[in-house]
């Protein structure tokens, strides 16, 4: 390697050393090139992960609503079945109340199905009876279980399950002491889920049987319970079938009823406070505007592209060229635009608006008005063959001198359906700049115009070829100043009348424009 | 694939052809991109950056030279406009900067070969590393570096000197390279 240390020999060997000398790219370095080439091939795969995602959130909807579906009652002799729905379960707790009275568990599960349809759709009770299975007695002297509810050895048709599907992942298991019914539950407060309060459930023979600890929602739901049990309307028939009550029981479950409102009155409270009605969408982001814009109405006279070709022939003057529009002493008038619209901001610098607006637009026509009405042509074209033909009309409207000077208004009224867009171009807290576009399908209420006549030399009043229904387009500008609820805009607007003012067969086209100071005024709804 | 049909399929837009030119040529282009790029991460984005105007601009290849060495230009210029554009590497293409810079021993790999040199190579400042590329690898004159770099052509040629200087005591001290019997006082030249 001696001999390479030698400028030229160190050159030659570095370029042969870095020329040997690879590296294995990362495919990530393909990807990123494959997708800036072919850009429209990253759709199949953003197409098939919002498919995937789709049919994940079906899926999990589908679930959710078998799972609402499925919290149904037995309620026959043998396997008590309860509609699923809360209403049912509503309907039916009226009509058993005195009969369940003997059945405590029932009855505490019919309460508690009411405080849970009143509060959520989305809790689901599943009861388990147990009646004739071996275990029951053991249940029977089991104390609350904090786990989820798992009986692997129940059999028989006795059993009436309900489940509590609330948010909170606690499930508690009660075992009904009068037949080891067992009621799995799982209602935990938004903010008291965690918090676990000791409760003891009354029964008919065993005083001290302590149920371990539940969350404050159950132990309302099972004390409202056995103190329906503990009416002395009921009791009698609890207490024939089950034997005397402890009246220290009852004194305990009296105290505990009151605290047991007063928790369901917190709970409810506190229910309130964090399910409150969803937000209305629109609300902020919908706004209404009213607006008018003073403006100078011009024209564009041209020939009606449409039919052109034949017109000079039938002319005078040939066709109505820069030349000849130049002879025609049109002035700008003054025209009015007066609208409402209903704005809505879809993105944080996007609002989209739709509404109405009133128009007035008119110019101004020097003519000269001759002693005695002249028969002169107008210029209509057959809409079927193409070909234009010519119309007498009679006026007393020159363009060129008569007797004296008048001043005809070309103007017509229009109503004007709104439909654009807004773009925030800068904006702070209080000023922002916008630009806009509208596009805006008019009917022509009315108005007065004069058609030139095919020698250029009058003009003829008829309103028969006033248009009836026209598209006009309208950008602006504007800068909006928010004053505490109201915001006030003003800016420029320039509007053009897409088609011509005249009907169709008139071969000459008028298109409007008009120039004006838009004043507007926003409130949010 | 041949080469003629990978260029047909690419001025085509296929994507298959595509890909085949990039497995071909991409190794040793991601080399040439190692030398001028400071870590992994930029040589690779420098070699996204080349091909995607390699193949962007693959109508304009002629057939005049190596289909490889048209492309190799092609990323050796983009090497060289990121180089340009990013702050990080233009702040230190300055000699003043250059000349203080020192290379510790430890950080001298000890692999072998063109691995070894090329890594001997990214040792060097980046202005010392990219005048040295371009003029003793990729075969440019100091007139073209000084126009692509914006720098004077004197300034190429001194830094190109020194450079050499710098990455010959690092391979020296290395012992990749021994020391010529006829080149005293080589070693004291080199900038501190």
């Amino acid at each position: 390697m001696e001999q390479k240390f030698y400028t030229d020999e160190f050159e030659k060997m570095l370029k042969d050393k870095s020329d040997d000398f690879k590296m294995i790219p990362s495919r990530r370095v393909w990807h990123s090139i494959y997708n800036d080439l072919h850009p429209s091939r990253r759709w199949p795969s953003v197409a098939m992960s919002l498919l995937l995602i789709g049919i994940l959130l079906f899926t999990g909807y589908l679930n959710t609503g078998n799972s609402r579906n499925s919290g149904a009652l037995s309620n026959s002799p043998e396997n008590k079945v309860l509609s699923g729905s809360d209403k049912n379960v509503n309907e039916q707790e009226s009509q058993e109340k005195i009969a369940s009275a003997d059945n405590p568990v029932t009855d505490v599960n019919r309460e508690a199905d009411a405080i849970h349809s009143a509060n959520t759709a989305q809790n689901i009770f599943s009861h388990h009876t147990n009646t004739d299975h071996p275990a029951s007695s053991v249940n029977r002297n089991n104390s609350f279980n904090s786990s989820a509810y798992t009986n692997p050895g129940v059999r028989g048709n006795h059993n009436i399950r309900r489940v509590l599907n609330n948010a909170a992942p606690g499930n508690n298991v009660i075992t009904n002491p009068e037949n080891g019914q067992q009621i799995s539950s799982g209602i935990a407060d938004n903010n008291e889920r965690n918090s676990e309060k000791p409760v003891t459930v009354i029964n008919n023979e065993q005083s001290d049987r302590s149920f371990g600890t539940i969350t404050p929602e159950i132990s309302s739901v099972i004390i409202l319970g056995q103190i329906k049990t503990t009416d002395p309307s009921v009791a009698g028939k609890e207490n024939n079938a089950e034997g005397p009550t402890d009246k220290n029981l009852s004194t305990a479950v009296l105290n505990k009823k009151n605290s047991a409102n007063t928790e369901l009155k917190a709970w409810m409270e506190d229910y309130a406070l964090h399910n409150k009605p969803a937000r209305n969408r629109w609300k902020g982001l919908t706004s209404w505007e009213l607006y008018a814009t003073p403006s100078l109405t011009y024209r564009r006279l041209s020939n009606n592209s449409k039919y052109d070709v034949a017109v000079p022939a039938l002319n005078n003057q040939g066709p109505l060229n820069a030349s000849a529009d130049s002879k025609l002493a049109h002035k700008m008038s003054l025209g009015l635009e007066l609208g409402g619209n209903i704005v809505y901001s879809f993105a944080k610098n996007f609002r989209f608006k739709t509404g109405v607006q009133l128009n007035y637009t008119d110019y101004n026509i020097d003519a000269w008005e001759t002693n005695h009405p002249v028969l002169t042509t107008i210029t209509l074209n057959d809409e079927n063959s193409g070909y234009p033909y010519l119309v007498s009309k009679s006026t007393s409207l020159s363009t060129i001198t008569g007797l004296s000077e008048v001043t005809l208004h070309s103007k017509t009224y229009q109503v004007s359906a709104i439909a654009g867009l807004d773009v925030k171009l800068y904006g702070s807290e209080k000023i922002n700049w916008y630009a806009g576009a509208t596009v805006q399908p008019s009917y022509i209420a009315g108005g007065k115009v004069y058609l030139l006549s095919s020698d250029h030399r009058n003009y003829v009043a008829d309103n028969s070829m006033l248009r009836k229904f026209n598209l006009a387009t309208a950008f602006e500008t504007f800068i909006s100043y928010k004053s505490g609820s109201y915001t006030w805009q003003v800016g420029p607007q320039f509007r053009y009348q897409l088609m011509s003012t005249y009907d169709k067969k008139y071969n000459q086209q008028e298109n409007l424009f008009n120039t004006g100071l838009k004043f507007g005024i926003v409130k949010l709804f | 694939m041949t080469e003629e049909l990978m260029l047909a399929g690419c001025l085509r837009n296929n994507a298959a052809s595509q890909e085949a030119l990039y497995n071909r040529f991409s190794p040793r282009m991601l080399g040439v991109c190692y030398r001028f790029a400071k870590n992994r991460e930029d040589a690779e984005d420098m070699l996204q950056e080349g091909f995607i105007k390699v193949f962007t601009q693959i109508h304009q290849y002629r057939n005049e030279g190596a289909l490889e060495g048209w492309i190799r230009r092609i990323i050796v210029h983009t090497c060289i406009n990121i180089i340009k554009k990013n702050k990080k590497f233009s702040d230190s293409v300055d000699i003043a900067y250059a000349n203080g810079i020192h290379v510790k021993e430890e950080l001298i790999p000890s692999i072998l070969q063109a691995k070894q040199v090329v890594e001997c190579i990214r040792l060097l400042p980046v202005g010392y590393r990219t005048v040295l590329n371009l003029y003793a690898i990729e075969g440019f004159s100091h007139k073209e570096i000084a126009d692509l770099l914006d720098i004077e052509e004197s300034t190429s040629r001194s830094q190109y000197t020194r450079s050499k200087a710098m990455l010959k005591d690092i391979l020296l001290r290395k012992k990749i390279l021994t020391e010529p019997r006829n080149a005293v006082g080589y070693i004291a030249a080199v900038p501190r």
